[in-house]
Order: C-alpha cells, then structure tokens, then sequence
C-alpha cells in the first residue's frame, strides 16, 4: 500500500520559518502544521497549494507517495 | 483576540458543556430519577456554548476561521461521528436496563439525552488536546 509523505519540515527550515510562522501564512493553526509534519493529517489540495506558494515550490516537492 | 485564546475558549466552553452533561447522565443514574440537578441546566450550558461559537464566527470570523481550520473541521466530522454511534449503542443499553427494570424509563430517557451531547463535545475536546 502506498503512503504519503512529505518534506514539509526541511522546506520549511529551508526557508527559515517557524511553525506558527506557516501557519499564519496560510491561515492555518500551528498544530495543523506539525500534525502535517508528523504525517498525522494528510491536507486537502487547496491546503497543499497554499502551502507550496507560501514555500515557493510545487506540491510535488512537498509531497510524494511511497510504496511499502 | 487571537486565535490561540480563542482556541481555549472554545476548548473550555466544550469540556464545560460535555461534563455538564455527563454528570448529569450518571447522576440521573446515581439517583435514578430524571432532574438530578434542575432539567434545564444542560440545556442553557448547551446553547451558551453554541452562542459563543456563533457570536465569535460572527464577529471575529478571520480569527474564527482559523480556529476552525481544516484540522480542526475534520476532528469535529469525527466526534460528531463518534457520537452517532455511541446514541446507537445506548439504545439497546438502555433497552436492556429497561428490561431489567434496573432504571425506570425516565431516568434512562434523561441519561441518553445528556450522554448522546456529551459525547461528541468530549470527544472533540479530546482530539483537540491531543497533539497540540
């Protein structure tokens, strides 16, 4: 079965931001932020694309699919 | 006001709402009759919490918003679904205890009532804190 997982942290520190920091910009809580980072909670696209503009990169960066 | 206070608000009214509710369930039962406190009091700690979550939307909806995020919409489909299922599981429960004639129908009436809105606001309350 395939998962989901994501650079979401590295780009973030990448870009020298905090969670909370994110998390404003995309008018988002912080706990969305790290239970994305966690793997927890998987965004909607909209809440992708936001999050790829904010980072400057695509949602493909952010988030890839890999196999068991 | 900012979101992180709001948040814990909301969090407060929702534990204040829940547990009033759950004890008045299980004083029902402890006492086996239906007004173990006065029958309104779940009632009106109920629709305050409501009022609240409709005063804030209403007025303060940027921070409102992101209270609310997609996390925290997706946390409350879950309680509400949670609660769904425990109002099913408390009928045949309650038919049983009936049944038994362990409690008479009013009290058991009372206790589903307030149990059924209990759960999900605990529930929520719960997955709210987790993870934070």
């Amino acid at each position: 079965m395939e998962k989901l997982s994501n650079n979401l942290k590295e780009l973030r520190k990448n870009a020298s931001l905090t969670q909370a920091d994110l998390a404003a910009a995309i008018g988002v809580s912080r706990k969305t932020i790290n239970t994305i980072e966690n793997r927890v909670f998987v965004p909607s696209t909209i809440l992708a694309l936001k999050l790829a503009i904010v980072l400057h990169c695509s949602v493909h960066e952010i988030f890839e699919l890999e196999s068991d | 006001m900012n979101f992180v206070l709001l948040s814990r608000l909301r969090l407060v009214s929702f534990l204040l709402a829940g547990f009033t509710c759950l004890i008045y369930a299980v004083l029902a039962l402890l006492f086996d009759r239906p007004d173990p406190v006065p029958f309104w009091v779940p009632g009106v700690v109920g629709a305050l919490t409501g009022l609240f979550g409709l005063i804030t939307g209403v007025f303060l909806p940027r921070v409102s918003n992101v209270v609310w995020d997609e996390l925290s919409r997706r946390e409350w489909g879950a309680s509400l679904q949670f609660g769904y299922w425990m109002a099913l599981a408390l009928y045949p429960l309650a038919g049983a205890l009936l049944y038994a004639d362990v409690f008479a129908w009013p009290t058991l009436f009372a206790a589903m009532g307030t149990l059924t809105g209990a759960a999900p606001l605990l529930c929520f309350a719960w997955l709210d804190t987790r993870g934070a």
